[in-house]
Order: C-alpha cells, then sequence, then structure tokens
C-alpha cells in the first residue's frame, strides 16, 4: 500500500529547524494527482482506526495548537510560540514558555543547565569495537551520510527534478590509495559488500577521505540503498543504530542492469 | 543604485549550490542557472566556487557579439544576449575571460547573469545573494563588506596582456590591488620563459 503524501513546498505548517527555531512553511504548490496532505493522511488513519474524535483537525494550524500545549512546562516548551509569532520574528526559538517570552535563541545562557545543581556535567564513555568490525575478509571501515541535494530518506526531495539532477546517483568516495590497490578509478563500477549485502555503484576518487573508508551517500532506496551494507547494533545509551561504521570490502563489478 | 554592489568570495563558498537553484527559480530564465559553478578539483579537495557575471565597465562579450545582442546598461549592469537579435554563434562564449557566457543549444540563445534585473534595478538584491548562507556571494554597501571582512575588493584584472575593469568585485588578500591570470603560465611546458607585458 502506498500513502501518497506531499512535500514541504505543498503543505503549510511549522517546523523546527536543527538549531531549534520553528519556522512557518508556506504551502506553494499543489500535492500531484491524488497525493495529500501529510496531516489528512494521519487524521484519515485515525479515524479509518476509530480514533477520529482524538483528531478533528481541519488544518495544521490547529495541530500545532495542540502541540503548544502539550508541550507547555516541558523542556522544549512552545507555549508561547504562536503563528503570528513566528512570522513576525521571522521564526522563534524553544523554550518559549509564556505568550509575551521572546524565545531562547542561544540554550543554557548564564551558566544554567538542566541538571538539578544547575551545572554541565562531562560524560565520559567506555570505549568498545563497532558491532560489525574490520577483519581480513572485510577490511575497509564504510559510513554513509548526506549530500546537500538531497533530505535523509529523499522522500521530500527525490521528486524534485533540479535537486535529482544535481547528484542523480549515489556514488561511493574512496581514496586513491585504496582506488589504486583495486584499480578503481573515478566512474568505475564497483561493488561494496559487507556481511549483510553488496551493492553496486560508480567510484569517485577522492583524496578527501580516509584511505581505509568508504562514504556511500543514504538518500537512495533498493539496489541504492546503502542501508542494505549497514548493521544494526544501537549505541546502548541512545539506541541509535551504527549506520556510521561498518565493515566492507570493494572491488571493480560490472555495471548493473541497463547502465553503462 | 540604491548604494549596493555585488562581492564574491570563493573562499566562502560551502558548495551548497543554494544559488544556483535560487537563480534557475527566477520566472525570466526558469530551468535555466545563470550561476557558474564548479568544483575545483574535487579529486583533491571540497573546494567550490560560485560566479555571477562580473559585468565589465568594457565588455568584450558585446564588442564580439555581431549581432549587437548584448547590452550595457546605464548603471553597468551587462544584459543577457537580446533573444531577438542572438544567433547563437558563441563568440561571447569563447572570447569571455572569466568564461561566463552560455550558450542554451535549446533556446538557441547565449544566456548570463544580469544582475537579476528585474530586482535590482528596483532595489531588490539578486536572488544568489539573498539565500548565500555564506555570503561567498553577497549584495552589500562598500561600508558592509569593509565592516565584516579582512579581504580586499578588487575589480582589476589582468588576463595576459588585457585589462578588464569590472562592476563586480573579487574579495582578494588585503596587500592586493589587481588579479593577474596569465594564461601562458598555465600552458607551458618546460622552462617558462617571461613575456613582456604591454604595460
Amino acid at each position: 500500500m502506498v500513502l501518497a503524501g506531499s512535500l514541504q513546498e505543498e503543505e503549510e505548517g511549522v517546523t523546527a529547524s536543527v538549531e531549534g527555531r520553528v519556522i512557518h512553511i508556506q504551502k506553494a504548490v499543489e500535492p500531484p494527482a491524488n497525493a495529500r496532505a501529510d496531516s489528512e493522511i494521519i487524521c484519515g488513519l485515525a479515524r479509518r482506526l476509530g480514533k477520529g474524535e482524538f483528531f478533528r483537525f481541519r488544518e495544521p494550524r490547529e495541530i500545532f495548537e495542540e502541540l503548544r500545549l502539550a508541550s507547555r512546562g516541558g523542556i522544549a516548551d512552545y507555549y508561547g510560540i504562536t503563528y503570528d509569532k513566528i512570522d513576525r520574528q521571522k521564526g522563534v526559538f524553544w523554550p518559549c514558555p509564556e505568550i509575551d517570552h521572546p524565545g531562547t535563541p542561544r540554550l543554557f545562557e548564564g551558566g544554567h543547565f538542566l541538571h538539578p545543581d544547575g551545572r554541565a556535567r562531562f560524560m565520559k564513555l567506555e570505549w568498545r569495537d563497532s558491532g560489525d568490525p574490520v577483519d581480513a575478509d572485510y577490511p575497509v571501515y564504510l559510513t554513509t551520510g548526506r549530500v546537500v541535494s538531497q533530505y535523509l530518506s529523499g522522500t521530500q526531495t527525490r521528486r524534485i527534478g533540479a535537486l535529482v539532477d544535481q547528484y542523480p546517483d549515489p556514488k561511493v568516495e574512496i581514496h586513491p590509495r585504496l582506488a589504486q590497490q583495486h584499480g578503481i578509478e573515478t566512474g568505475d563500477w564497483v561493488a561494496v559488500t559487507s556481511r549483510r549485502s553488496s551493492i553496486t555503484l560508480q567510484a569517485q576518487v577522492v583524496r578527501t577521505i580516509r584511505p581505509d573508508t568508504l562514504f556511500i551517500p543514504y538518500h537512495w532506496p533498493d539496489e541504492r540503498s546503502a542501508n542494505r551494507l549497514t548493521h544494526r547494533t544501537l549505541d546502548p545509551r541512545s539506541k541509535i543504530p551504527e549506520y556510521k561504521v561498518s565493515a566492507c570490502r570493494i572491488a571493480k563489478a560490472p555495471a548493473p542492469g541497463g547502465r553503462d | 543604485m540604491f548604494g549596493m554592489e555585488f562581492y564574491v568570495d570563493p573562499s566562502r563558498c560551502i558548495g551548497c549550490q543554494s544559488c544556483v537553484k535560487a537563480c534557475e527559480e527566477c520566472d525570466t530564465h526558469r530551468g535555466v542557472s545563470m550561476i557558474n559553478f564548479d568544483f575545483v578539483d574535487r579529486r583533491d579537495t571540497i573546494a567550490t566556487a560560485a560566479y555571477v557575471c562580473w559585468h565589465c565597465d568594457n565588455p568584450t562579450c558585446a564588442q564580439v557579439c555581431p549581432a549587437d545582442a548584448i547590452k550595457k546598461y546605464e548603471d553597468g549592469i551587462v544584459g543577457s544576449s537580446l533573444k531577438p537579435r542572438c544567433i547563437a554563434c558563441s563568440n561571447c562564449v569563447l572570447a569571455c575571460p572569466f568564461g561566463i557566457p552560455k550558450l542554451i543549444p535549446e533556446n538557441e540563445q547565449m544566456m548570463k547573469c544580469d544582475m537579476c534585473y528585474d530586482r535590482t534595478s528596483i532595489g531588490k538584491r539578486p536572488m544568489c545573494a539573498t539565500v548565500c548562507p555564506s555570503q561567498a556571494l553577497a549584495y552589500v554597501t562598500p561600508e558592509a563588506i569593509l565592516a565584516s571582512r579582512r579581504e580586499k575588493p578588487i575589480n582589476t584584472f589582468w588576463f595576459g596582456n588585457q585589462k578588464i575593469t569590472t562592476k563586480v568585485y573579487m574579495m582578494a588578500p588585503a596587500d592586493t590591488d589587481a588579479i593577474s591570470i596569465d594564461v601562458a603560465d598555465y600552458t607551458w611546458e618546460g622552462k617558462r620563459e617571461t613575456v613582456p607585458q604591454a604595460f
């Protein structure tokens, strides 16, 4: 089943940027064909599941009103953030606990932290090896990440033609020293194989990566998915998967079907 | 006009290409970006550079145009080619010392940055400068650039013996008065000989 959702540009609403600034995104275009606003889909699902009385939202603004109340008194307090204030101030930083509060552009100013004694703490970490250690069969580290023209799994960006054109396919970044060992040049098709799976992409030889590490951006699905190679070991504290460190090997490979 | 000038500083460019995309969105040339964007040498570095047209005081592109399709306006902006006149001969593409004009084959026309003339002529900033997060492309007052940058705005360029002065400024090291690029420096094989300059 596919629930055809919307891009940010296709639905009005607010979002919080990485710096904690709550910003207002205006709807610029209609979702194509039968695609619907994400909030409509979620509310529709709730109705079908018999909980529609808790999702009686007519527009994203009403959802935001609930978020204001739900977060009131919490660490990320949105209570004092209103659409009007967001538009007037060009964004409001949380926490913003009261209607006349301007927001908090910089956390912990004045040296007051959230521990009961008001102080910050250094945390010590016990080192442990990766859950997917390199060995003779998988001697190269694999790390994954982003390219600037795509966003996360690509659902917001892989339909925007100009952004796709900027970086159409994931490439394997490899250092010249490692590339030379395998006879790999920029543009060659290479198979990157981990203990889980193997994917075939084109190489990009660059001096801007460690010689013992490959990089593959993760925004694409299916045969181009970097996360077919990564593993599921969780960080014991945050429970974040260890996607940044996997073991792999690399070799030249024939182009996948239909490519050259 | 309006006291603003354009300043380019490739050392601030982070390669996000927001300028490329913002330019492409413009209604006057939708889908075609007028930004010249380069990965300087991707194999060795992540350095990137984004440029607009330098808007020469005496524009080479207009001089070599056989159809008189490139006009310089009173405020120093050099326009894109005039569609009814441009014959897509590429003279300007080949002659511009900065490599700015682009031939758009589908349009059979040369197109280049016109400093968002629809915007800057009424006091608005060019699209690229409004979106550039590191202000590698900046459209501000001369006072603002002097107050906020260590580099010096330069608008005199030597390409071999050709001296070019421009409306757009390049941010250069503080002890620089002109930027000199001689193609002979990059094409000479073996021992370099000194080529006498005409100035």
